[in-house]
């Protein structure tokens, strides 16, 4: 996918809970499973509620600090705010 | 004199530095640099010595071929061109 | 009522007011902050997306640090490090040595940009950089200290920046340049979005694969919890870059061909060695190249397109270099194998079946210095290691500091140029054009051959290795199995 963008997320309950929110709230997405983590991509746009994480996981998910703890790379230029993230790029392909 | 030279032994990975003596054939830097590569590469029997682009003759000594400090020389085999 | 985060933290982030006192140019000598030097109104609108306050920076650092340690108390003592493969050991000790001190240097690099940065929320950022740096210096020397008595060569975690081992003055020579050497603007270039977000995630999450798979839960731990902080600060990239692009594009472009070409070759070796030689064959998931591809090329060339910026003009070179270049490193470097701090292996007729099946371009020209090396071992039989070593001092090139292995072993680019009265020799292209870009940078700069000749080290290889480099017998690098592998029994 040349024109992908999303986390790459350390295989932990918190990691997951973030892969299934993707899944909930976008459409084309690509989870590649390396073992010791999980790349996310999703065509040109990906958008993270953490309310979505919050259902998934059944606790109290902090925007960035708790995302910043599961994720050591993404991919895409990134905005976060209290409670989305988005990773997108700025041009079209 | 002492005269460093870059070497290159077709087939080998690196570059390596070869202390000839200007009045050294070149027959004799490109043995040396044979046996230098020789972990890498095994020997050739027949081989042709370049060096800016030309092929040196192998009776001929270092500074008569005009080779000066820190030039580069390849020993390639004697079929290929 | 509490606010909201987003609703006070701008206000927190921009604190920059206009000097009524002192002149800008006082504040932020160009020399100090870097070119171009610009008004303050260019760098206003400088935009960190991933942002921390101060009180969650605490907070989430405590619990990484709590996390790692508890790891490194369960599984990271040197009893869990002694049933590794030996050749997974040798992984570790290139990257402890290479990487950690490093680190230190970027905190030094980031403590300049959180004083001379020209806005203030790049500031603030730079200097949580800085104490991140400061994190991933302490946190592998304290993992590695404890296995120093077990094995001299983990010494070389602190050691090898202050030695003058070939290895160490090509790394130095980058890491001097990238994160002391560097004002603000080079240093978000280089360090921020070259470096960060492409090189660092090869070798600290790609590698972190390679570490789940051996079973070495301590290093792929810290691994990735030294990366979540990275992918925090190196946000500072994109928008200097983007920033610098608006108002200087050509220097933009030209740091960036530059910083990419130089940081290739460093995780050629580091990160290459590791993947394709010193992970046991048994758990390597991909193939360095296919690492590459993962961490590097599909997003590199996307965010250059992104800030408005072109793939350098060297582009063919380097792909091509991606089937040669760390397989020519590491075949030399086995080969002078003493002359570094862990042990190699030889590749066998497993490792070489899968190292055709993942470089079909090149591995015909490659496989028959790896059965010489085999012949020269059944000739010797086990243990004689000179027999398979090189004797000869080697050629080093005068911008990266490496061996000369640009090419293939058909075709060397090594090239010698003469310029103000001296020789210079360059591994490659790229190499050279960055040098001629910036002379004034390298020239003066003595590399082994140049001290050998003038007689400042020794030109005896092994008195090079024991008085130059620093190495001793019991640390020097050996074959891993001695040269008694099953495959060369006959």
């Amino acid at each position: 996918m040349t024109d992908g963008v999303g986390p790459v997320l350390e295989a932990s309950d918190g990691g997951r809970a973030v892969v299934e929110a993707i899944r909930a709230d976008n459409t084309g997405v690509v989870v590649l499973d390396r073992g010791a983590y999980l790349r996310v991509l999703v065509p040109h746009r990906c958008i993270l509620r953490r309310a979505a994480i919050e259902r998934a996981l059944g606790r109290p998910f902090a925007f960035p600090s708790d995302l910043e703890l599961v994720m050591p790379a993404f991919q895409g230029n990134v905005t976060i705010t209290d409670d989305e993230v988005v990773w997108a790029w700025s041009s079209s392909g | 004199m002492l005269v460093p030279l870059y070497g290159f032994v077709a087939g080998d990975t690196l570059g390596i530095l070869v202390l000839a003596r200007d009045d050294e054939t070149i027959a004799s830097v490109a043995a040396q640099l044979q046996r230098a590569a020789t972990v890498r590469v095994r020997p050739r029997a027949r081989v042709r010595v370049l060096a800016r682009g030309a092929v040196l003759d192998p009776a001929a000594t270092v500074s008569a071929s005009g080779l000066t400090a820190l030039d580069r020389i390849d020993v390639v085999a004697a079929e290929e061109p | 009522m509490k606010l909201a985060r987003d609703d006070w933290f701008d206000l927190a982030r921009k604190l920059d007011w206009t000097y009524g006192y002192v002149g800008e140019r006082d504040v932020f000598p160009e020399e100090a902050s870097g070119a171009p030097w610009l008004p303050h109104d260019a760098w206003a609108g400088w935009n960190e997306p991933f942002r921390t306050t101060y009180a969650e920076y605490v907070a989430t650092q405590a619990q990484k640090e709590a996390a790692v340690h508890a790891v490194r108390e369960a599984v990271g003592r040197p009893e869990d490090f002694q049933r590794h493969d030996r050749r997974w050991l040798s992984a570790l000790k290139l990257h402890a040595a290479t990487l950690p001190l490093a680190e230190f240097a970027a905190t030094i690099g980031n403590l300049r940009a959180a004083r001379f940065a020209r806005d203030s929320a790049w500031r603030g950022t730079a200097l949580l950089g800085a104490l991140d740096e400061l994190r991933h210096t302490q946190l592998p020397l304290v993992a590695l200290h404890d296995l120093v008595k077990w094995d001299r060569q983990f010494d070389w975690t602190h050691r090898f920046y202050h030695s003058n081992d070939w290895v160490a003055i090509a790394a130095r020579h980058v890491m001097d340049e990238m994160l002391l050497a560097a004002d603000p603007i080079e240093l978000a270039v280089a360090t921020n979005f070259v470096f960060e977000t492409g090189f660092t995630n090869l070798q600290f999450v790609g590698l972190s694969a390679m570490a789940h798979d051996v079973g070495d839960r301590m290093f792929e731990t810290m691994l990735k919890s030294i990366q979540t902080d990275e992918a925090r600060h190196a946000q500072i990239g994109p928008t200097v870059v983007r920033t610098l692009v608006a108002h200087d594009r050509a220097r933009a472009q030209r740091l960036v061909d530059k910083w990419f070409w130089r940081h290739w070759l460093l995780f050629a070796v580091v990160t290459g060695f590791a993947m394709d030689y010193l992970t046991p064959l048994a758990h390597r998931r991909s193939s360095f190249k296919e690492f590459m591809q993962e961490w590097v090329l599909d997003q590199f060339a996307r965010s250059l397109a992104d800030v408005g910026l072109e793939l350098p003009a060297y582009w063919p070179t380097f792909l091509e270099s991606l089937d040669w270049y760390h397989h020519m490193v590491y075949a030399s470097a086995y080969t002078y194998r003493a002359t570094v701090w862990f042990d190699l292996a030889v590749p066998g007729p497993d490792e070489r079946a899968w190292l055709r099946a993942k470089y079909p371009a090149s591995w015909d020209a490659l496989d028959p210095v790896w059965e010489r090396v085999a012949e020269r071992w059944r000739e010797s039989g086990p243990g004689v290691e000179w027999y398979t070593h090189g004797t000869t001092p080697v050629g080093f090139c005068s911008l990266c500091q490496l061996v000369l292995c640009g090419g293939t072993p058909a075709r060397n680019t090594a090239q010698v140029v003469d310029r103000d009265g001296r020789r210079y020799i360059f591994c490659s292209e790229p190499c050279r054009t960055i040098f001629e870009a910036e002379p004034e940078r390298y020239a003066e700069h003595r590399d082994v051959v140049k001290q050998i000749l003038a007689g400042e080290a020794p030109a005896n290889l092994l008195e090079l290795l024991r008085t130059h480099f620093g190495l001793t017998q019991d640390e020097w690098g050996k074959d891993v199995a001695g040269g008694d592998y099953p495959w060369l029994r006959r």
